[in-house]
């Protein structure tokens, strides 16, 4: 007989989250001020902030696990998160028509998915989890259609690539079981290591890595990308953006790590041209956009390429680099995204970039932060940006691929020129928009003050913190093999 | 009499498929894909697999079908009927479906050359209980975990398809 | 060790500037600018007394600070200055203090970014100069793209915004391969420290790869021959101040960088390509000298002229003897005060008359005579007639590169000759001829531009007339330097 020991204590994090969600949405009817819903979520953030400090590690089933690794991560995710609530209050506040208590429930609902995913142990759990993360992500996308019409229209592309993504990870999942005849990442990796359908397994990650590509828009599945992020609500962009990205990063890191270990190096192999053509494309798309949000979408697109860059050379000290990339870009996300929300509430046409001439007049603070977003995106120093290229080149050119170091480097340059034209138009165009000035709200003020600080000190001193990554990768590494 | 059986079925899946495809009324289509998938059905309980034939019977064609007929019903689809060519560029049509096939033929023999491995990995025994006993049985031991996450999925669906169609109504005067 | 830490305060003191000017409300621009003056002189004298404690005699590095910065890939925050940049940070403290002074009435708009930028250029000059770090170098460098970008494109003239957008993809362009060349030297020898790099050896192949990395890099910012279009476009579209950090600084960058970097890192490397530098050093001094004669813009004619005095430079740097590259860095310095003050110049009477025609004006001698005076000495110091700053600098550069090749010399010094040609004759048609009508009634020089250009006068009168406590600035590290190639 089977005996299962339920371990609750190891998913009370996820719990907690669900429940709060499914509070919100039980209660929601019956209280007509809204904004209990962010102070509600602003607490149980706050307080999980400093609870998952304390929750053990372990097991809840072989599925799931509590371990440095994923405690780590979901610590820095849940800083973005915090952030991402912030924004949306401002929003909310600013668009009534969006306002509701179960904007944060949803919201919760995909946090949960995202800590399933990153906890997960098999690759059943991921594809569950992915999709918890991404279904509330359909809904919210689409209640942007009380201002926008269109709105719709990005909810359904995202969500079919969504489907896509799902119906090819199963696909991967099918060849994965019936190779194996296990869904269990260590189950996986042991199969490798004895050499055993390697062939197999590749076709297997091909379809695995298409499926995350559309979670993370790689080429050439980025397409729903700049149409799903201008028809969402601001926050909700940059969490999809920031959040989304950095944790199937993280899962795609892991899986790297766990199951596919042994075949790092030739999936790196698959993963040079992806990234390469991802950046190419990305940066050369973003040259012609007018609109700022799918502008930030097309940026969003070279910067995963970036950062898949790091994974190409199967070296673990790569792993860090890229996921310190992407928790750079979090912080950049948030900011941009932060600060569009402002230029929002000044005239609603503000995300149009010919609007934006001139604003450096009127608005003096917000255009010196966006300068100093911009110049970050572009990756100058002395801005995160920089710091996080520099390590990914550094980790291509030490495991030997000079070539696509150079070729990275030189579609940098052309990345760099929708930022600097943004730049232009506020500080060197002339202004014609009539705009009232509207005030900084406190938590709009905080996190914008937050992220320029981090983008600016990550740029000057990123040690600390690229510390914490590396040594979060490497104990969690040396674990895996001391258990193998 | 087995393979006549099965050529029936094969049949009886093939020439529905094709005829859902050709006809122009829609209600007519999504019939003979209802024909179809009872023979698919069929032919999973001939294989053994009579959950999955269940499974066939009643979400495809109890639940899935029935959503399209209503879409159809909803939404007036009697302009194609008059169309006489639908779509264009069939051969372009003809060129994926090429490629389609040899794909399919390509995977085929992938998946014949792994059929020893898979049967060598195989966790159960059917002489032990049927099909439906060994699902039941992991599915609330070793998957448990899977299984509630995907109630919790089918919660989340339903609490937002609610959210989206009661509580959001357009806003006149302002927009982005 | 009394005077550790000078070169940190030096550096960062602008911060306090920054952050007084950042909290000042911008409904008050002369407070803005006083506190960025006061800054800026503050700054200056702290490098003048670096120029004094520093000592000439010790070819090594002084006033050495080096504090771990990112370990994890061994990179230190380490600064120092030896002969070769020693004289380059008075210069910066003291172009930005001109710049602020000459722009004090003629920025009007967006006062406290303006100062701000200014503020934030001179940390990345200095920076620039000051840092042995690799990674640190180019985090300056790079950093120093930011205000430059936005001095051009804001304040700028009416096409301010192609030249601001050509420039900074110019020089990201040339910078982005010396990145890649110091990520390779990193992981070479697992050291981004310049001083430990000194001496080490390669394969030729690489070496080459890597000089011609680095090279590109600078020759875009000095410019060299092919890669000089944006220097033009740059400079006549940049507000006075821009050009002045333009001509004074950044293009000094350029030539800094090869001293520093290409002599004694990569010395079989510079031997090889030695031939081929001052080959475009000479037809860069042709070329852009026969291009001023066509010019009918003013600022476009003194950007092409730095063009060519910057090919003297490149020749002397590449002549490889300590005459020659001692010329080099004085006529760098000299350049950078004739041409600064000559931009200054351009600035004053375009504050008057909005024209940068040079047929719009004549016979500004009889209505302007006190400019037309500073203008006389500007003109006849980058002619390099004896007794100005130009004529050492020239002087040793042509003497440098004719013990190395005789035939260079002698296209080079046409060059001269056509600058008298160019310069004289740009002279004649602004200042003499009868006056038109733009020019009567010109206001007489403020304090400001007085209290600007002044300095500058002083300064070519005293490197011209005794040039020698300069030089002996440098001496000892030019020769340290030059050790490595055979």
């Amino acid at each position: 007989m089977v005996t299962l020991s339920l371990n609750f204590g190891s998913l009370a994090l996820e719990l907690f989250f669900l429940l709060s969600g499914i509070f919100i949405f039980m209660i929601d009817r019956f209280i007509k001020s809204k904004s209990y819903a962010f102070w509600l979520s602003f607490w149980v953030i706050l307080g999980s902030m400093v609870f998952i400090l304390f929750i053990p590690f372990g097991d809840f089933t072989r599925a799931f696990r509590i371990d440095f690794f994923s405690s780590s991560i979901k610590f820095l995710l849940l800083i973005g998160f915090f952030f991402v609530l912030l924004l949306s209050d401002t929003h909310l506040n600013n668009f009534p028509g969006l306002n509701f208590g179960e904007f944060y429930g949803l919201l919760f609902f995909s946090l949960f998915g995202i800590f399933v995913v990153l906890s997960s142990q098999d690759f059943l759990t991921l594809f569950i989890g992915l999709e918890l993360m991404s279904i509330p992500l359909y809904f919210l996308i689409a209640t942007q259609y009380v201002y926008r019409k269109e709105s719709l229209e990005g909810a359904l592309k995202y969500f079919i690539a969504g489907a896509l993504s799902g119906g090819l990870y199963i696909l991967f999942l099918g060849i994965v079981y019936y190779a194996t005849g296990t869904i269990y990442f260590e189950e996986v990796s042991k199969r490798l290591a004895q050499g055993l359908l390697k062939k197999e397994l590749l076709l297997g990650a091909v379809f695995f890595i298409s499926a995350l590509s559309i979670k993370l828009s790689l080429v050439p599945f980025h397409m729903w990308a700049p149409d799903a992020y201008e028809a969402s609500p601001l926050p909700i962009t940059a969490f999809l953006s920031g959040l989304i990205k950095f944790a199937v990063m993280a899962v795609l890191i892991k899986v790297l790590i766990l199951a596919y270990s042994p075949l790092k190096i030739e999936i790196g192999k698959i993963l040079i041209p992806i990234s390469l053509l991802t950046i190419l494309i990305g940066s050369l798309l973003a040259i012609r956009q007018d609109n700022l949000v799918r502008l930030l979408a097309y940026s969003s697109i070279a910067h995963v390429g970036y950062a898949v860059l790091g994974l190409v050379s199967g070296d673990f000290a790569g792993y860090g680099f890229s996921l310190f990339y992407m928790f750079v870009y979090l912080f950049t996300t948030i900011g941009s995204f932060g600060i569009m929300i402002y230029l929002v509430r000044a005239n609603r046409g503000f995300l149009e970039i010919p609007n934006l001439a001139g604003i450096c007049q009127n608005l003096p603070f917000i255009s010196l932060l966006l300068l100093i977003f911009l110049f970050s995106l572009a990756g100058v120093p002395p801005t995160a940006g920089f710091m996080a290229k520099f390590y990914i080149f550094l980790m291509l050119v030490k495991s030997q691929y000079i070539g696509v170091a150079i070729l990275a480097l030189l579609v940098s340059v052309i990345g760099a020129y929708p930022y600097i034209r943004v730049i232009k138009v506020i500080y060197m165009d002339k202004g014609h928009l009539g705009y009232y000035k509207p005030t900084y709200p406190i938590f709009l003020a905080f996190s914008l003050i937050v992220a320029t600080f981090i983008v600016i000190l990550l740029g000057i001193y990123p040690r600390p913190m690229l510390d914490f990554i590396q040594r979060t990768l490497f104990l969690y590494i040396s674990l895996q093999f001391l258990q193998l | 009499m087995d393979l006549l059986v099965f050529l029936y079925l094969a049949l009886g899946m093939c020439i529905p498929g094709l005829l859902a495809v050709l006809s122009k009324n829609p209600v007519h289509a999504v019939l003979w894909v209802l024909v179809l998938i009872i023979h698919q059905a069929f032919l999973l309980y001939t294989l053994g697999s009579e959950f999955l034939a269940a499974v066939q019977i009643i979400v495809y064609a109890g639940a899935v079908l029935v959503l399209f007929l209503f879409v159809v019903y909803m939404i007036n689809l009697r302009m194609e009927e008059r169309w006489r060519v639908f779509v264009k560029r069939s051969s372009l049509g003809l060129l994926i479906l090429l490629f389609f096939a040899f794909f399919f033929f390509k995977s085929l023999a992938f998946l014949t050359a792994l059929s020893p491995h898979f049967k060598a990995n195989l966790h159960y025994d059917l002489s032990q209980g049927t099909n439906l006993w060994w699902i039941a049985r992991y599915l609330f031991t070793h998957y448990l975990f899977q299984f509630e996450l995907i109630g919790v999925l089918l919660l989340v669906v339903v609490l937002g398809a609610v959210f989206l169609l009661r509580k959001l109504k357009e806003v006149e005067g302002d927009s982005l | 060790m009394a005077d550790f830490g000078l070169l940190s305060a030096i550096l960062w003191f602008p911060l306090l500037g920054i952050a007084a000017i950042i909290i000042t409300n911008r409904s008050r621009p002369d407070t803005i600018k006083v506190i960025a003056l006061i800054t800026a002189l503050i700054d200056f004298i702290l490098s003048i007394l670096l120029l004094y404690r520093f000592d000439f005699t010790n070819a090594n590095f002084q006033f050495v600070e080096k504090i771990p910065w990112l370990d994890v890939i061994n990179s230190f925050y380490f600064l120092g200055v030896d002969g070769i940049s020693v004289l380059f940070v008075p210069l910066s403290t003291l172009v930005t203090l001109l710049c602020i002074l000459i722009s004090w009435y003629s920025i009007e708009e967006k006062v406290k970014e303006f100062y701000l930028a200014l503020l934030f250029t001179n940390i990345a000059m200095v920076g620039v100069f000051l840092s042995l770090d690799l990674l640190l170098f180019y985090v300056f460098w790079e950093a120093l793209l930011i205000p430059m970008y936005l001095i051009i494109g804001i304040w700028g003239g009416p096409r301010r915004i192609y030249s601001t957008i050509k420039f900074f993809l110019y020089t990201f362009f040339g910078s982005i391969f010396m990145l890649a060349a110091i990520i390779y030297l990193f992981l070479q020898f697992g050291t981004f420290d310049y001083t430990l790099l000194i001496g080490k050896t390669f394969t030729p192949q690489v070496e080459k790869l890597l000089f011609l990395g680095f090279l590109l890099a600078f020759a875009v910012k000095v410019p060299m021959w092919p890669f000089h279009t944006w220097l033009p476009d740059a400079h006549t579209e940049a507000p006075t101040a821009g050009s002045v950090i333009l001509a004074g600084i950044l293009i000094k960058l350029g030539g800094y960088g090869m001293v520093r970097f290409l002599l004694p890192l990569f010395p079989q490397a510079t031997l090889f390509f030695a031939k081929l530098i001052l080959v475009l050093s000479v037809i860069a001094i042709i070329y852009a000298g026969l291009a001023c004669l066509w010019q009918d813009d003013l600022k476009r004619l003194i950007a092409y002229s730095s063009v060519s005095h910057m090919g003297f430079v490149t020749l002397g740097i590449f002549s490889l003897n300590p005459i020659g590259i001692n010329g080099a860095i004085l006529q760098m310095i000299n350049h950078g005060i004739v041409t600064g003050a000559l931009f200054m110049c351009v600035g004053v009477i375009y504050d008057r008359t909005h024209s940068r025609a040079i047929n719009y004006y004549g016979g500004l001698a009889t209505t302007f005579p006190l400019y037309a005076a500073l203008f006389m000495i500007f003109t006849l110091a980058s002619i390099g007639l004896p007794g100005t700053n130009g004529f050492v600098g020239e002087f040793l550069i042509l003497q440098g590169a004719f013990m190395k090749d005789k035939a260079m010399v002698i296209f080079a010094a046409t060059g001269v000759i056509i600058g008298a040609a160019y310069m004289l004759w740009l002279y004649q048609r602004v200042f003499f001829e009868k006056p038109v009508s733009g020019v009567f009634n010109l206001p007489p020089l403020r304090w400001n531009e007085l209290l600007s250009l002044i300095p500058m006068v002083l300064l070519i009168f005293l490197i011209g007339l005794y040039p020698n406590p300069f030089l002996d600035f440098m001496k000892t590290s030019v020769s340290k330097i030059l050790a490595n190639i055979p």
